[in-house]
């Protein structure tokens, strides 16, 4: 994996090069926006990770001008506490995820990991196939061994963004992200927190067992080999 | 934002006051044109002076050469001698002969002395003229014989030293009225402003609540007195708001915060490394919250700051129903009927803002709830505003406690275990600040109505 880092602090940065690092990927940094707009039109990133402010071109506009010069890299942004307003800039300028600071490594893992997969899964599957759970993407339908499971349709979208994502933690941020993504506010934790269990008490009464595990602190799974 | 009590000087005026210097440029220009005007007079009424002259010069020379018309050369200068010679005895009408022979003067009122200069057209200019008169005009006349005949008449200067004469001494008096009303208007006028400039040190001092004078009269600077009040009374409201709210915010971190180094002491001190580890997960869980807690408070001032440019139309009833969808499953999983009815409201605002309000709204409905309750949202027109209502059927807030259910970090006294930072409602208010709307609080009987009226958007046809 090769990721190009758009970050002026030091220390910022370092974290950044470690978590991906740590992963087994390779990180390019720059500290200027003109640098890395360079380097992302010239080679083939990965994803790239955007810091809203740094010195000379600032992030949102560096990636509102690889998007016009057709560079359709994944780009997470990365912004300073408490800014809702920049959050819905950095989405309309064209930005795939954002992540405000600080943050976890394994959340900002999670989500350079999400848009990876999101960026190579080449053709949407017809059914995502988790062991004895069928999530059929075309029909919004999902079946435990062969018997229909109700859902709504928000509680489906969940499954759907869990299922593409399985074996993967993924956080509420995410799952916001993926599900609400029309609404461009911060995530409504009790929103989130009611359709998940929603969801997963009726998994879990029509498999017996909860299908949708818990990592603390850090989001939710769901496993390939459910049985 | 920096604001510096102790920085040591008050901005003053360094230079010549503008008023003084625009009196001055006033003055100045009145003069030029006083001047310009009256040169402009005097150059017309001397062209019209000279044209005249040069009429009369002209008919007279016809009526002299018809006079000494025909005949030998010496008969004309004869004649010519009789006409000069009687012009003599006649009253002064401005009227002045030369006649010469072979380059001498021999009879005339224009003496050998003055000057001639040659003009346009034939025309002479007579300089050193007897009898007062500086200056005349004339034309030579050839007589035959070596003999020549100026014909010609004194100019009348008079009108035109008049006119410069009473020019000059309305000039003198202008200036002199300039001179003395000017310092006292311009004074009256930098005491004016002086009035505000006090006002703003005031303020500066740290007198916060200093405002300046004169904002009632009906001019200008009435204008500018008001608006510089305006801004007072924003900043003194956003001084207090501020003051308390790093108040509460001290107060309400201070317990988080306390917790949270406690635990980490405890991790420090721990026996073994899984305690420890416990320890620190707890701790940085707590940090989340006063990170959340950070989070909420930024977007308030956020949505406080935000400028009206940021406004964009949009349909209120649109909006919140986009919070009520979002908030469906929380109300089932309440136990909590969510009834809502609509009808086309257009604003100005901005929608991610907007959809938060009703968000926030829908969702303290919801969660004071009692299970089987109904929470209503409505969207209406009325009188010009547009009006969205979400009604609970909860405990209500009791009417001495309304005014503290917008400020930040207020909960109430009975939510117990209802989770929540106390800062929904705040938001709300933030947010309604911003779109210029009104909010209300009344009771439902049972419960809590609460009212958010925005401006009604009409847009424009063909927009």
């Amino acid at each position: 994996m090769r990721v190009l880092l758009l970050e002026d602090d030091d220390d910022a940065a370092e974290r950044v090069i470690q978590a991906i690092s740590g992963a087994g990927g390779q990180v390019d940094r720059h500290a200027r926006g003109e640098d890395a707009l360079k380097a992302a039109a010239a080679e083939a990133y990965d994803v790239l990770i955007l810091d809203r402010m740094v010195e000379g071109l600032d992030g949102l506009t560096t990636l509102k001008r690889l998007r016009a010069m057709d560079v359709q890299t994944p780009a997470l942004f990365l912004s300073n506490l408490g800014q809702s307003r920049s959050r819905v800039e950095g989405l309309d300028a064209g930005g795939d995820d954002y992540l405000a600071k600080p943050f976890d490594n394994e959340e900002l893992l999670a989500r350079v990991n999400a848009l990876l997969r999101r960026s190579r899964r080449e053709a949407h599957p017809d059914v995502i196939v988790l062991g004895d759970l069928e999530v059929r993407i075309k029909a919004r339908t999902v079946h435990w061994r062969g018997a229909h499971v109700d859902l709504s349709p928000k509680e489906f979208e969940i499954l759907k963004y869990l299922a593409e994502n399985h074996d993967q933690i993924v956080s509420r941020q995410m799952i916001w992200n993926a599900v609400w993504p029309e609404y461009r506010i911060p995530p409504q934790i009790n929103v989130i927190d009611v359709n998940l269990s929603r969801l997963r008490s009726k998994l879990e009464a029509a498999a017996g067992s909860p299908l949708v595990e818990t990592v603390r602190k850090q989001g939710f799974v769901i496993r390939s080999d459910l049985a | 934002m920096s604001f510096d009590p102790t920085s040591p000087e008050p901005p003053r005026a360094r230079g010549p006051s503008a008023f003084l210097r625009l009196a001055a440029i006033y003055v100045a220009a009145f003069a030029v044109s006083g001047v310009l005007f009256v040169a402009g007079a005097v150059h017309l009424v001397s062209s019209k002076n000279l044209e005249r002259t040069q009429a009369l010069i002209l008919a007279d020379r016809e009526a002299v050469l018809d006079k000494i018309d025909g005949g030998s050369p010496e008969l004309r200068f004869g004649k010519a001698m009789a006409i000069v010679l009687a012009r003599g005895a006649r009253p002064d009408d401005g009227r002045v002969y030369r006649l010469e022979r072979g380059g001498m003067v021999a009879a005339g009122d224009i003496p050998a002395k003055a000057v001639l200069t040659a003009r346009d057209g034939g025309w002479l200019t007579i300089r050193g003229l007897e009898g007062g008169r500086a200056r005349g005009l004339a034309l030579r006349e050839s007589l035959g014989g070596g003999a020549t005949l100026l014909i010609g008449r004194a100019y009348e200067d008079e009108l035109q030293t008049e006119l410069v004469s009473t020019a000059a001494a309305a000039l003198a008096l202008a200036a002199l009225a300039a001179l003395l009303v000017g310092p006292w208007a311009s004074g009256q006028i930098l005491k004016r402003v002086q009035a505000v400039n006090e006002a703003c040190d005031r303020v500066r001092a740290g007198d916060f609540s200093a405002r300046a004078p004169g904002a009632e009269a009906r001019d200008e600077f009435g204008a500018l007195a008001g608006h510089v009040n305006a801004m007072l009374e924003r900043i003194d409201g956003l001084v207090v708001g501020l003051r308390d709210v790093s108040n509460r915010i001290a107060h309400d971190l201070r317990t988080p915060m306390a917790r949270l180094r406690s635990d980490l002491e405890a991790a420090r001190d721990a026996k073994d490394l899984k305690e420890a580890r416990r320890l620190t997960s707890v701790a940085i869980a707590e940090t989340d919250e006063i990170l959340e807690t950070f989070s909420a408070l930024l977007d308030i001032a956020e949505a406080e700051a935000g400028a009206d440019a940021g406004l964009e139309a949009l349909m209120l009833d649109d909006a919140a129903e986009a919070a009520v969808d979002l908030y469906q499953a929380v109300a089932d999983d309440a136990g909590v009927r969510l009834v809502f009815e609509r009808e086309p409201c257009p604003i100005l605002g901005e929608r991610s803002l907007v959809i938060r309000l009703a968000a926030n709204l829908i969702d303290n409905a919801i969660k004071f709830s009692p299970r089987g309750g109904t929470v209503q949202v409505r969207v209406e027109q009325a009188d010009g505003w547009a009006r969205l209502t979400v009604e609970d059927q909860g405990p209500g807030v009791p009417e001495a406690e309304r005014e503290q259910v917008w400020r930040r970090f207020t909960r109430g006294r009975d939510v117990g275990s209802t989770p929540g930072h106390g800062l929904g409602l705040a938001l709300v208010a933030a947010v309604a600040k911003r779109h210029g709307a009104r909010i209300e609080l009344e009771d439902a009987r049972p419960g809590l109505r609460m009212r958010v009226r925005f401006p009604a958007f009409a847009p424009t046809p063909g927009m």
